[in-house]
């Protein structure tokens, strides 16, 4: 009898649980923070625009051949306007122009979720440092990231690129360590804000060491200001590669960048205008479509908005 | 007030330092050397391994670095590689046409941005609020550059009425302006829009209602006090980011400002000239920041208290 009730009440007590378990999962904050989005028209909006230009740049080789509509110059059919067979007209080297803006959302996408991944992920390294131990560390640190910050515009970027040579790569490295400041400051901020944070001492007693109080304890309670800023970067990322390119310091010709379209089509823009708009709109919708995004996860990922 | 100011300005040596260490280094451990910039791909390698000597480009890198600083400290920058000529000449020259450009783009910026935000607030989710709000998500997003592909097209090619390049009237800067305070303009509206729905919420202007203050004294003086304090910040930053950013706009209209001095400097390996504008611009920049944080106690009286006593939190 006695060792019947303690076995209900176990019962009970695993029942119990499990209903927590599962109030638990109700509240998964990736869930909640996707619900409050779906709510923002806007948002979606942006988010439509991404997946269009995701599915752009993943297949953008069976939608238009790269070498012989991107590349291959076909003079006899250079700066014919808008038509069915060329839907936004062919620029002045006789490229199909809808060919090359579709390639190119594979390297404005490539080159701007390359360069933000990384300076994110060395600005997450470098501002939970700071962040956590403060002190020393933090001041050095942050004192060389205001030089960096100081360097104004895209001066740093520039000498770069220009110093190591004109490729991809020069470039990529240049625009990360660009962005790498604005990054460690934010996450520096928010692990601030959380380090102080009864749960983060409870886990320091209990005897975790801390590269794994800062994974699993602070960073993860401090992702909110830094999702936003990773989403916003990407845009602005996109539009520096293309001033660079434009500029004639960013990615090489022939390669299909907007930059570089915008960039040729100057010479010819008084009787084509096609070739100015059709590039700069995919740079506009792209860089749109990442801020609505931005602005749609910052209200999700606002404690004080939660339902 | 004053301790704190020569606080700052102190500080800014050991910023410009590191400013011009990293900059150093970039200009002279990169591949290329100025001898073969000046004379060109099709000169004998003698003579561009004498001229690196003169300039004394064969030192190790740690001698080049304390010849700068020594030579820095006496006020001499060098002559720029390109034109022989003391570095400081180009930058006078040229700093007017950026700082024109800089100074209409901000007035063109608060004028529109500032006004626009606040009433887009006051009517939130009103027509002017949807209409405003989404024209300046559209800007923000666009490119300065294209926008003044744009407006070359429209008023220069198709209209006649503005000259496309060239610095020789005041016609020549409306573009350029427009364009950068348009992009400007967009993100200051977003912002004013933001921290004014803040502001209009709280406890004190409630109170400044509930004395019988008219609503227009009620929004323009007492709410957009506390809801500047943020744009104000952005706009400073976006000053000295104008000053130094300009880089792509002159480009595309030809404009001999700093920017494309900068863009000059840096492709013809000019290491004095290229270490002269980042300077130059990096003093600028946190010059202009200690001027915003000053601004700030203007502006609110629970900053300007904290400096007065002496006890700001750094």
């Amino acid at each position: 009898m006695k060792t019947n009730q303690v076995g209900n009440f176990a019962q009970d007590l695993s029942e119990y649980d499990e209903q927590l378990f599962k109030e638990y999962k109700k509240v998964n904050p990736v869930v909640g923070v996707w619900r409050r989005l779906k709510k923002s028209k806007l948002a979606m909006l942006g988010l439509f625009f991404l997946l269009v230009l995701a599915f752009a740049a993943i297949f953008a080789d069976f939608i238009c051949d790269y070498e012989s509509m991107a590349i291959e110059l076909n003079i006899a059919n250079r700066l014919q306007g808008p038509s069915i067979e060329h839907w936004f007209g062919t620029d002045g080297q006789g490229r199909d122009l809808f060919a090359r803006v579709i390639h190119g959302a594979r390297v404005s996408l490539g080159l701007g979720l390359t360069c933000t991944a990384l300076s994110a992920l060395l600005g997450l390294i470098l501002g939970s440092i700071c962040g956590y131990f403060g002190g020393v560390i933090d001041n050095v640190i942050m004192r060389v990231l205001d030089c960096v910050m100081c360097i104004p515009g895209v001066l740093m970027a520039l000498a770069l690129v220009a110093a190591m040579g004109q490729s991809t790569a020069n470039l990529i490295i240049a625009l990360t360590v660009s962005y790498i400041p604005s990054f460690t400051r934010i996450v520096r901020a928010s692990v601030i804000s959380v380090a102080g944070n009864e749960y983060v001492e409870a886990a320091r007693a209990s005897g975790l060491d801390t590269p794994r109080i800062i994974s699993k304890y602070i960073l993860p309670n401090a992702a909110g200001p830094v999702i936003v800023e990773i989403t916003m970067n990407v845009a602005s990322i996109i539009k520096a590669v293309a001033s660079l390119s434009f500029i004639g310091l960013g990615v090489v010709p022939p390669t299909p960048e907007w930059g570089v379209m915008l960039s040729e089509s100057r010479e010819f823009m008084r009787y084509s205008p096609y070739l100015v708009i059709f590039p700069g709109l995919a740079i506009i919708i792209t860089s749109l479509a990442f801020n609505l995004l931005g602005d749609g996860l910052r209200d999700a990922l606002d404690p004080r908005l939660k339902d | 007030m004053y301790r704190y100011v020569i606080k700052r300005l102190l500080l800014i040596i050991p910023i410009l330092l590191g400013v011009i260490l990293i900059v150093f280094t970039i200009m002279n451990v990169t591949p290329g050397d100025p001898g073969r910039h000046m004379l060109g791909m099709s000169a004998p390698q003698e003579a561009v391994d004498a001229l690196n000597e003169t300039l004394g480009y064969n030192d190790p890198f740690p001698v080049r670095l304390l010849n700068y600083l020594k030579n820095m400290v006496r006020l001499d920058f060098g002559n720029s590689y390109r034109t022989k000529q003391p570095v400081f000449d180009e930058i006078i020259n040229r700093f007017p046409v950026t700082f024109k450009l800089a100074i209409g783009t901000m007035i063109l910026t608060i004028l529109i941005g500032i006004p626009l935000g606040v009433l887009a607030a006051v009517r939130q989710y009103s027509k002017l609020d949807m209409i405003t709000t989404f024209t300046a998500l559209l800007l923000a997003a666009a490119p300065s550059f294209w926008l003044a592909l744009l407006m070359i097209l429209l008023f220069s090619l198709y209209l006649n009425i503005l000259p496309p390049n060239g610095i020789g009237s005041f016609s020549h800067y409306i573009m350029p302006m427009l364009t950068q305070a348009v992009v400007y303009a967009a993100s200051t509206l977003r912002m004013t829009r933001t921290t004014m729905l803040e502001a209009i919420r709280q406890d004190y202007v409630r109170t400044a209602r509930g004395k019988g203050a008219s609503e227009a004294r009620v929004i323009w003086r007492h709410a957009i006090k506390n809801a500047l304090l943020p744009v104000i910040t952005s706009l400073g930053m976006s000053f000295g980011a104008m000053l130094g950013g300009t880089i792509v706009i002159e480009q595309v209209f030809s404009m001999p400002g700093l920017g494309s001095l900068v863009i000059l400097a840096i492709t013809t390996k000019d290491i004095p000239q290229t270490m002269a504008v980042t300077i130059f611009l990096a003093t600028l920049f946190c010059m202009i920041m200690l001027v915003v944080d000053l601004l700030y106690a203007f502006i609110d009286p629970r900053v300007k208290t904290r400096y007065l006593q002496g006890r700001l939190a750094r």
